[in-house]
């Protein structure tokens, strides 16, 4: 099953948050869109999510447009929208939940109780961490086939982090698509199979992490040294560092000559071609 | 078990010689089962794909049997033929380095020879 996401453009306050977007999800698959605060990544995902509408382009689930979408339980998402009673005690939450989605209430239960979530507790009385891990818990137990988790470590202590990304891949199979959205990329890297770079509304880096793992490389030398690498590969950032000048490449390279080669992981790739800020 | 991204090793490689490792080490003995692919995929965090990538090159190899419904386990004669393939993969994986570096920093065959004698003397 399938989102496809085309030219998708929002624009909030005269900015254009999302500048013509095409993306696909698809099932079977863990992806990682990754962006800086205010990229624009929750206002995709909510787009996506049919939270809110947008200005031009399209977004189809399954073939279908969002706007006009049958079935929204293939759709779930985690997110910082604050939209459950404050006063209501967490098992009640997850009971109505579970009873919405159609899914096993004792699977959710155990789960809270696996992060030491209090379950007699008020939504209200809840920690950040709290609230964003019974969040994610929901929409990981959802059943839906995309789950879209917008920052979901969002205060979350280290073992309960190790927890989700455990649970994350649980949830995941053939028939389901996990979309993790954060700003955080090293504890996401080896976990998602296909990695977005969100910048300033627009896509600017798309690839499966096997092969920018594989293809990515930080250069470091002498102006002449970098401009004398040679290969087929295009060339993501360029910077300075310690009177050295460096870059950014991604493909493949057939001469080395004398600069000197590191892998860049996608966490100093990201830093890389998004530092700066101003377009 | 912590696997790394920004390794020169793709990750699926890193899966594969972990396991390979275990195996040579006597932790998972012949016959034994091996973890399953969810269970190396979750306690890594690394993608089910990529676990499956890796653990499929040990299978190619014949060092692991899938058998369907029951899981994975330790082939007959995976050490021995393990110990093999370590064995022709030396002189790429550790003799071409050294001369590599000795090269680089002037060292002599026979300056060479004498360092990994006292080495085996040693110890």
């Amino acid at each position: 099953m399938l989102i496809e996401v085309k030219g998708l453009v929002k624009g909030y306050q005269g900015r254009r948050v999302l500048d013509g977007i095409n993306l696909n999800y698809s099932t079977g698959n863990i992806y990682g869109l990754f962006g800086r605060n205010g990229a624009g990544k929750s206002t995709l995902l909510r787009c996506i999510t049919g939270l809110t509408g947008f200005d031009a382009g399209s977004v189809t689930v399954a073939g279908e447009d969002i706007a006009k979408l049958h079935d929204c339980s293939l759709l779930a998402i985690s997110n910082d929208d604050n939209l459950l009673p404050s006063s209501t005690r967490v098992e009640s939450i997850i009971a109505s939940f579970a009873a919405w989605r159609g899914v096993d209430e004792e699977k959710l239960r155990d789960d809270a109780k696996d992060c030491s979530i209090d379950l007699r507790r008020k939504w209200e009385k809840l920690s950040t961490g709290e609230r964003t891990l019974m969040k994610d818990i929901m929409a990981l137990g959802s059943g839906a086939a995309f789950i879209f988790l917008d920052e979901p470590v969002l205060g979350v202590d280290a073992v309960n982090r190790d927890w989700l990304y455990k649970r994350m891949i649980e949830a995941s199979g053939p028939a389901t698509a996990v979309v993790i959205s954060s700003h955080i990329i090293d504890e996401a890297a080896s976990l998602v199979s296909f990695v977005h770079f969100l910048d300033h509304g627009r896509i600017i880096l798309e690839g499966s992490s096997e092969e920018i793992q594989d293809q990515a490389w930080l250069v470091r030398g002498k102006k002449a040294e970098i401009d004398a690498v040679k290969g087929d590969f295009s060339v993501l950032a360029r910077g300075q560092e310690l009177g050295l000048e460096t870059m950014c490449i991604l493909g493949y390279v057939e001469d080395q000559g004398t600069a000197s080669f590191e892998k860049a992981d996608l966490q100093r790739l990201f830093v890389e071609m998004t530092r700066g800020g101003g377009r | 078990m912590q696997y790394h991204f920004d390794s020169s090793t793709p990750l699926f490689m890193q899966v594969a010689k972990v396991l390979e490792d275990d195996i040579f080490c006597g932790r998972y003995p012949e016959g034994s089962q091996v973890p399953s692919t969810s269970e190396i995929s979750q306690s890594g965090h690394l993608n089910p794909a990529t676990v499956l990538k890796g653990v499929n090159i040990l299978v190619e190899r014949g060092w692991v049997e899938k058998r369907r419904g029951l899981g994975m386990f330790v082939a007959q004669g995976a050490v021995e033929s393990i110990r093999e393939s370590r064995k022709a993969a030396f002189h790429d994986d550790y003799i071409r380095p050294l001369k590599k570096e000795a090269d680089a920093l002037g060292l002599t065959c026979d300056e060479v020879v004498d360092l990994v004698k006292e080495e085996f003397d040693a110890h």
